[in-house]
């Protein structure tokens, strides 16, 4: 364990907010990992789709998913900051 | 009136027995002193009930062994078979166990309870053990004053285990000074006859204690200080062993079907592993002895034989019964057939379910789910749609369904048969119990009820629809049938996007159900907006009457309004709440910001 990692468990250990931070990052990290999951997902979907009306729908799904990493992303980076 | 003669009788005996002898004096207040010990110790658990607890059984009850497993290690830890029995009941009441499950943990609560003979006879006979009850007393009272409900339950099951060890101590040095005075094994019986006749008294004296482990301590100390014989003190275990049954038949009483044949599985357990060991009980102390000398347990070692043969006849039990619990479940699901699914009788409000916080709100979730269902029927068949229009992936505008013939349904009556009376019950349910439980779980059955209460109001936006989906689909334009075509097809398709959520969550293939359900409310929304846009222009292009326009106009709000509620239902019911994935996604949820950011990249995507 390097000594960056060893000073941040023990700040996890001692101080319980930062643990609890941690916590929050950790499950928006696994979060924001299963909907870049969810995103290859529908694009293949969206690749293999020739209907109109459920193609509109996989985009919008996209766009959505798209905003939703980027909100995650910034509020991960919000927490590690504190 | 008889209940209070009875306590006088009963206060009157005991208080002249009292009187008679110091030393029964002493044996009663051990047994006092223990069962208080078990009622600490259950209230303890309890308070681990939350969380913990739920999360363990749910992740470890899927297959047969792993539930036997979790019975022996729970019943292990809590050393009270008839709580885990009672915890099972509830659980499976609230629908958050199979029988199967329920059953496989009966069998293993059965062979966890022989674990505390074992810790009486090889511990608690041997040191002594008040010395380890002071200082278990006062941590766990320190412990009790403190906030924190997990310190409190730590603090209440250090001062059961105390309170146990105490009564042992106390029951210990009453037989003991017994034994100077009066002999107990002088009415000993050998034979069948005493043989059954102890197991009677072992049966009455735990239904009387309700529980087994004070039995087992009150034997294995009179059996060590020769107040007993060998013999009888088996027979008097087997007789515990049965008598344990009426804690979870009293707790079945409250349960819905599913409580009441897991119970009835307890009883049948208990009852043929009983009768196995009295037919068979030479056989098994012959076999204790030999299995004595292979555990290096000293021939006169009597207690530590007892405990062997406790867990023997279980084990054996479990040998038994495990390859038969499919056949034994078809037969209890024959003796305790589940109601007829007709009407809206509730399913999972019960005493039961209401026993602990956890499955109070799933049972409550699991009544507002078949709310849920009604409501979807009901939904359908306004819509004068098949159900199987929720399974399908067609594009409903374009089908045929659109154009039959609408069926006769009479919503008003329906609502009134299967709607009101159901969510009257969980309303009533909820306000009766809702009190004591913590803030989070009171806000959870809070939400349930809003749930349910959406679902009421969906049922009626349909009723308003329907009228003139009826009127226009005989009479009207053909350009305002197509406008009502496209209006039930847009509701029908947003009840199965839910629909297929609940099931892709339950099924694992949605890990994110909370922030998917954001395409759904992006879709109603657009949905609206594009709905009126073409309406509008049929109205510029005199293609529509004002009149079909405004019932349109009011039509597309209700149907809004509606596809918005069944979105907030599924929020609430197909989400799982509380775990910390769950908040991080309530944090990613997209708020009015997030939204308007969409709502522009779309207009500048059409321009």
């Amino acid at each position: 364990m390097g000594w960056k990692k060893a000073v941040a468990w023990l700040e996890r250990l001692f101080d319980r907010s930062a643990s609890r931070r941690a916590r929050e990052v950790d499950a928006l990290r696994e979060v924001l990992k299963l909907l870049k999951r969810k995103e290859r997902r529908l694009r293949e979907d969206l690749a293999g789709e020739s209907r109109d009306k459920r193609r509109r729908s996989l985009r919008k799904k996209l766009e959505i998913i798209r905003v939703q990493r980027r909100k995650g992303v910034r509020l991960c980076r919000d927490l590690r900051r504190r | 009136m008889l209940r209070w003669v009875l306590l006088a009788v009963v206060f009157s005996a005991l208080a002249g027995l009292f009187y008679l002898s110091p030393e029964f004096k002493e044996i009663a207040a051990g047994v006092g002193i223990f069962l208080f010990g078990m009622l600490f110790l259950e209230q303890g658990f309890h308070a681990f009930t939350g969380g913990a607890l739920e999360h363990v059984l749910r992740h470890s009850t899927d297959r047969m062994w792993k539930s036997i497993a979790f019975g022996v290690v729970t019943t292990t830890l809590m050393q009270s078979s008839s709580l885990v029995s009672v915890i099972a009941i509830s659980f499976l009441s609230a629908g958050m166990l199979d029988l199967v499950a329920g059953i496989g943990i009966i069998y293993g609560a059965n062979v966890g309870t022989t674990t505390g003979a074992w810790l009486i006879a090889g511990f608690g006979m041997k040191v002594d053990i008040a010395a380890y009850a002071m200082p278990m007393l006062a941590f766990g009272v320190i412990l009790e004053f403190q906030d924190s409900r997990s310190l409190k339950g730590l603090g209440r099951i250090l001062a059961g285990m105390g309170f146990l060890f105490l009564g042992i101590h106390f029951m210990k040095s009453g037989f003991d000074s017994f034994r100077a005075i009066f002999d107990l094994s002088a009415l000993a019986m050998t034979g069948y006859g005493g043989v059954l006749l102890f197991t009677l008294v072992g049966m009455v004296a735990t239904v009387v204690m309700q529980s087994s482990h004070a039995t087992l301590v009150l034997i294995i100390t009179a059996l060590g200080s020769g107040q007993l014989t060998y013999e009888n003190a088996l027979a008097l275990a087997i007789g515990a062993n049965v008598g344990t049954t009426i804690t979870a038949i009293i707790g079945a009483l409250g349960a819905n079907v599913a409580g009441r044949q897991l119970a009835a599985a307890h009883l049948l357990f208990n009852l043929l592993t009983g009768a196995l060991a009295i037919l068979l009980i030479y056989q098994l102390v012959d076999g204790i002895e030999i299995l004595s000398r292979w555990l290096d347990i000293s021939p006169d070692d009597a207690t530590l034989k007892l405990a062997l043969f406790h867990t023997l006849f279980n084990l054996m039990g479990v040998a038994l019964m495990g390859p038969l619990t499919t056949p034994l479940v078809r037969g209890l699901r024959l003796m305790f057939p589940a109601p007829a699914r007709v009407g809206s009788a509730p399913r999972h409000l019960n005493a039961s379910v209401a026993g602990m916080p956890a499955t109070l709100t799933e049972g409550v979730r699991q009544e507002v789910l078949h709310l849920y269902d009604h409501t979807a029927d009901l939904l359908l068949q306004g819509l004068s749609l098949p159900n199987t229009v929720l399974t399908t992936d067609q594009d409903l505008v374009g089908s045929g369904e659109l154009e039959e013939e609408l069926n006769s349904v009479d919503l008003e009556a329906e609502y009134e048969r299967r709607i009101k009376p159901l969510y009257s019950e969980i309303v009533a349910f909820i306000s009766r119990h809702q009190g004591g439980v913590t803030p989070e779980r009171f806000q959870r059955l809070f939400e349930l009820r809003v749930a349910s209460r959406e679902m009421v109001q969906v049922v009626k936006d349909i009723k308003h629809m329907r009228k003139n989906i009826s009127a226009y689909h005989r009479d009207g334009a053909p350009v305002v049938r197509q406008e009502y075509r496209r209006l039930r097809a847009h509701v029908a398709e947003q009840l199965r996007d839910v629909d297929r959520l609940r099931r892709e969550t339950s099924d694992g293939r949605e890990a994110l159900p909370l922030l998917a359900l954001d395409a759904n409310r992006a879709t109603v929304e657009e949905w609206d907006v594009r709905f009126n846009e073409n309406l509008d222009r049929l109205i510029r292009d005199g293609l529509i009457d004002p009149d079909s326009a405004t019932s349109l106009m009011n039509d597309s709000t209700y149907a809004t309004h509606l596809c918005r509620r069944l979105v907030d239902v599924a929020e609430t019911l197909f989400v799982a709440h509380g775990a910390e994935q769950h908040r991080a996604q309530v944090r990613m949820k997209l708020d009015d910001a997030d939204w308007a950011e969409v709502r522009q990249r779309a207009v500048q995507r059409s321009s």
